[in-house]
């Protein structure tokens, strides 16, 4: 085998997510292909999916196995520090592994298209309701179409004053990965501040 | 999240009986966790279930749960289960990751930051 660390001393490595989450269509995909440095960017993950009360646990192994394309990308920041993406599956089938996908990210951009916003409106109720982590919302410019103020996307989507709205275009890797940055960005800002947590 | 359970039923029993008396490592096997084989000791390989041996070999470069699911073809579920009974024999390590919320790692945070700024230019 190429290497020889003993049991205990392969070297320290850190790992962090972020979910991409948005209606069908409005650009995920893009975004995760964008910017991650792996090209299979859709992930045939097997999973689990109970079909018994959570509760029931002596009965799990009746569960069965879905397998949920999904959008995976990897971007090695450090040889010690990888960025995973993560893309939320559409059918909404697929909703009892939002949970998994959400749990320890650092955060997640939820992207919009202004010609059907409502379609992103499922993705920004369950990071609101079900979960504590920060968001921003990422405006996918389609050209042709009209440039909308960002505070009347703002007032239709109902968000808080705290929350960034940004525009960008997801076929370009700098301005995905900007997204992303200003996602960390204000991660860091949301952590540090109770006032900003939910 | 999780209901209290009725009385009478211990669900402390019912867990350990799902997991065959696996107790759960250390770190928490998330989606994105790392994980990286390492050398097997004399043993090798040997003593492995082919599964096992599946996944060890999935992780010779560091790899996230999700990565090795992919690689060997199993339920994320399973690949979890499989993962912590190698961490425990000594087999893999598990890395930490630069977590959620107030328990994220500030310094990571702003190492992320950089790398990205440095993407986008
Ligand atoms: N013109 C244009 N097309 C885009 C843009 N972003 C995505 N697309 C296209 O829109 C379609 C849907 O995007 P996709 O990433 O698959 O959406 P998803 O369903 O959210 O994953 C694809 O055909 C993309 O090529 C964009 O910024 N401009
Ligand atoms: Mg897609």
């Amino acid at each position: 085998m190429g290497f020889t660390p003993l049991p205990g001393s392969a070297p320290k490595k850190v790992s962090a997510k972020i979910v991409v989450a948005g209606g069908f269509g409005v650009g995920k995909t893009t975004l995760v292909g964008s910017v991650s440095e792996i090209p299979p960017v859709n992930t045939e993950a097997i999973m689990t999916q109970a079909s018994v009360p959570h509760d029931d646990l002596s009965r799990t192994p009746d569960k069965q196995t879905t397998t949920v394309a999904m959008d995976f990308g990897r971007i090695t920041i450090a040889q010690d520090l990888i960025l995973y993406l993560f893309g939320t599956p559409g059918q909404a089938r697929f909703w009892f592994m939002w949970e998994d996908l959400t749990r320890g990210a650092i955060g997640a951009v939820i992207i919009v298209d202004t010609r059907r916003l409502e379609d992103s409106f499922q993705a920004i109720d369950y990071f609101e309701k079900y979960t504590d982590l920060p968001f921003l919302i990422a405006v996918n410019h389609f050209e042709g179409v009209p440039m909308h103020p960002v505070e009347d996307i703002r007032n239709a989507l109902d968000l808080d004053d705290d929350v960034p709205v940004v525009v960008f275009d997801a076929r370009d890797r700098r301005q995905s990965a900007g997204v992303l940055a200003k996602l960390v960005e204000y991660t860091m800002n949301f952590n540090a501040d109770p006032a900003l947590s939910r | 999240m999780i209901p209290t359970p009725p009385p009478g039923a211990s669900r402390r029993v019912r867990s350990y009986a799902l997991t065959l008396g696996r107790t759960r490592p250390s770190l928490p096997l998330l989606l994105e966790t790392l994980v990286t084989a390492v050398d097997p000791g004399p043993g090798g390989l040997a003593g492995m279930t082919p599964e096992q041996r599946n996944i060890y070999l999935a992780c010779t470069e560091s790899r996230s749960v999700t990565e090795i699911a992919t690689t060997v073809q199993l339920p994320i579920g399973v690949v979890r289960v499989l993962i912590s009974d190698l961490a425990q024999q000594g087999k893999v390590e598990i890395h930490r990751t630069v977590g959620s919320g107030p328990q994220a790692d500030t310094e990571l945070l702003e190492r992320i930051l950089h790398g990205l700024h440095a993407i986008a230019g």
